[in-house]
């Protein structure tokens, strides 16, 4: 009869190995540990030495909590090994499905004039600046050719508005010369002053979503978003409730821009996403492109007064949400979802290898192409780095296995990159190779001058700490990725 | 605390960590996305 062993049996001592993990000192003596797939576990620097050292025995609870989160194993066990592999590749699984985001950029004139501008909007010349046909089509069937079985085709400008008729003649070629089994969701990113009955009734017959700008309550709003007769705000907000009421309270999400203005304003911006009944809000630096870096926007505040208004607005909507009002703040759930799922993301700015190319691609309305929207912004400055190659000659293979993105690609690899490979959050964190190259003429970065990196660390530090000491906000936090 | 029990600097340690660890992490990689991951897709 079969009997089971003795506890003794069972026993690790003396037959452990160390599983690779990173640390990162949180405050004091408290370091938050991470394996290979974002596990974490919070520990002082005595226990951290141990689980190092192999200094572990059944029962004193360290090696418990180390064995739960694969820090350690049992030598010659292959099941953690596997099991390791499993999730790592669960959590890269975006490889498989390759570009599925495309950007249109159908015209680059626009009638707003912000000074923050990322992409550098012209105020004139239809036939200069906006997209004929013929290259839209070009642009399309790349975007078909594309592996991914669901792909997303977003209208970007200028304000994409501005040539609404292409944008129609795009999306009706779109469902017609569609492969079979291949699925397409359409966005429309415009600030809504030209919204019309005509647009509205065309996104709600082919479910296209509208994305906007909103950065705030009327004069912050205004005094960043500049346009003739001062009504940004208003256009905006009317848009807002228009598009609610005719496509549904999901079918239309805003995005603010932090400036220097907006830093003391942080629960201002937040009311008015609540008082517009957004569903959630993403507090948003400011970038380095464009007319940002043109008109000294982007030099009007650093990194760690970006992370105060940061924490400071991330603590109010978790005060918002504790009130019984789900809202959640996107940037924190992003990162959350890779800090508690082995869940895939899509958010191109977030991974590695970075999503250029293998996760957008971006047609511009001149029929360059390029590896992300923040190249095409580069290149409106005048550096053409990120840009892959020309609709009238490239397809989709010749685009995405050009040698410059394979060079640019590979070198973004933050598993293996300086300072990152060590690093605790590696796990949830990313690489962005046009944010390293724009500030630091390097697409890996020098991560210990990086503000990107300043900032990741910052807020995933603060995320953890959070799930850490204050369980109601956890649950909060939590809930975020649930959903 | 002795000699022996004060704790590593943290690049000692990080150094340490990564050269006993180096094998299994090479090991899991290829799990996940070499020889043996392309075997198991193709028998799956």
């Amino acid at each position: 009869m079969a009997r089971f062993q003795e506890a003794d049996a069972f026993a690790p001592a003396g037959n452990l190995q160390l599983l690779p993990l990173r640390f990162e000192c949180l405050r004091n003596d408290r370091y938050l540990v991470s394996n290979l797939v974002g596990d974490a576990l919070h520990l002082t620097r005595r226990e951290l030495d141990k689980v190092v050292g192999l200094d572990l025995a059944l029962g004193d609870g360290l090696y418990e909590r180390a064995f739960e989160k694969l820090l350690v194993a049992a030598k010659g066990q292959k099941a953690q090994l596997q099991l390791l592999a499993m999730r790592l590749r669960s959590r890269m699984a975006f490889l498989q499905d390759a570009t599925p985001l495309h950007l249109f950029v159908v015209t680059l004139r626009c009638e707003h004039s912000c000074p923050y501008c990322q992409v550098s909007r012209r105020s004139v010349d239809r036939e200069r600046f906006d997209m004929s046909p013929e290259t839209a089509m070009r642009a399309l069937r790349v975007a078909l050719s594309a592996p991914a079985p669901t792909i997303k085709i977003e209208f970007q400008g200028g304000e994409p508005l501005l040539n609404f008729p292409l944008i129609k003649q795009i999306v009706a070629a779109a469902r017609r010369d569609k492969p079979a089994g291949k699925n397409i969701e359409f966005v429309i990113a415009t600030n809504l002053a030209l919204l019309s009955d005509e647009v509205l009734d065309f996104c709600r017959e082919n479910s296209i979503l509208l994305s906007t700008s909103l950065d705030g309550p009327a004069d912050l709003h205004n005094r960043n978003r500049p346009r003739p007769g001062g009504n940004s705000h208003d256009l905006a907000v009317a848009g807002i409730q228009r598009a609610q009421k005719a496509l549904g309270p999901d079918r239309i999400g805003a995005l603010m821009t932090t400036t220097q203005a907006s830093l003391d304003r942080v629960e201002d911006i937040i009311n008015e996403y609540l008082r517009l009944h957004l569903d959630g809000i993403f507090l948003r630096p400011l970038s380095p492109y464009g007319f940002a870096i043109k008109t000294k926007q982007f030099d009007k505040y650093d990194g760690r007064e970006w992370l105060k208004f940061y924490e400071r607005g991330l603590r109010y909507i978790l005060e918002v949400n504790k009130r019984g009002r789900r809202f959640p703040e996107f940037y924190a759930t992003i990162l959350l979802r890779r800090m508690l799922s082995d869940l895939p993301i899509g958010y191109v700015d977030l991974r590695s290898p970075a999503g250029i190319g293998l996760g957008a691609l971006v047609y511009n309305y001149d029929g360059k192409v390029f590896a992300s929207d923040e190249g095409r912004m580069l290149a409106e400055m005048g550096d053409r780095t990120f840009e892959l190659g020309d609709l009238t000659t490239d397809d989709y293979a010749s685009l995405v296995f050009s040698d410059k993105l394979v060079e640019l690609v590979g070198g973004s690899l933050s598993q293996c990159s300086p300072e990152c490979a060590s690093c605790a959050f590696e796990p949830y964190c990313g690489s962005d190779p046009v944010y390293h190259h724009a500030t630091q003429g390097d697409p890996v970065g020098i991560k210990p001058l990086s503000e990107f990196c300043a900032r990741q660390k910052s807020v995933l530090g603060l995320l953890f700490t959070l799930l850490e000491d204050s369980p109601e906000d956890a649950a909060i936090l939590r809930g975020w990725v649930c959903r | 605390l002795s000699y022996k029990d004060k704790p590593l600097p943290d690049e000692n340690l990080r150094e340490k960590i990564a050269s006993e660890t180096v094998g299994v992490r090479n090991v899991i990689v290829a799990l996940a996305f070499g020889a043996l991951a392309r075997e198991r897709d193709s028998s799956g």
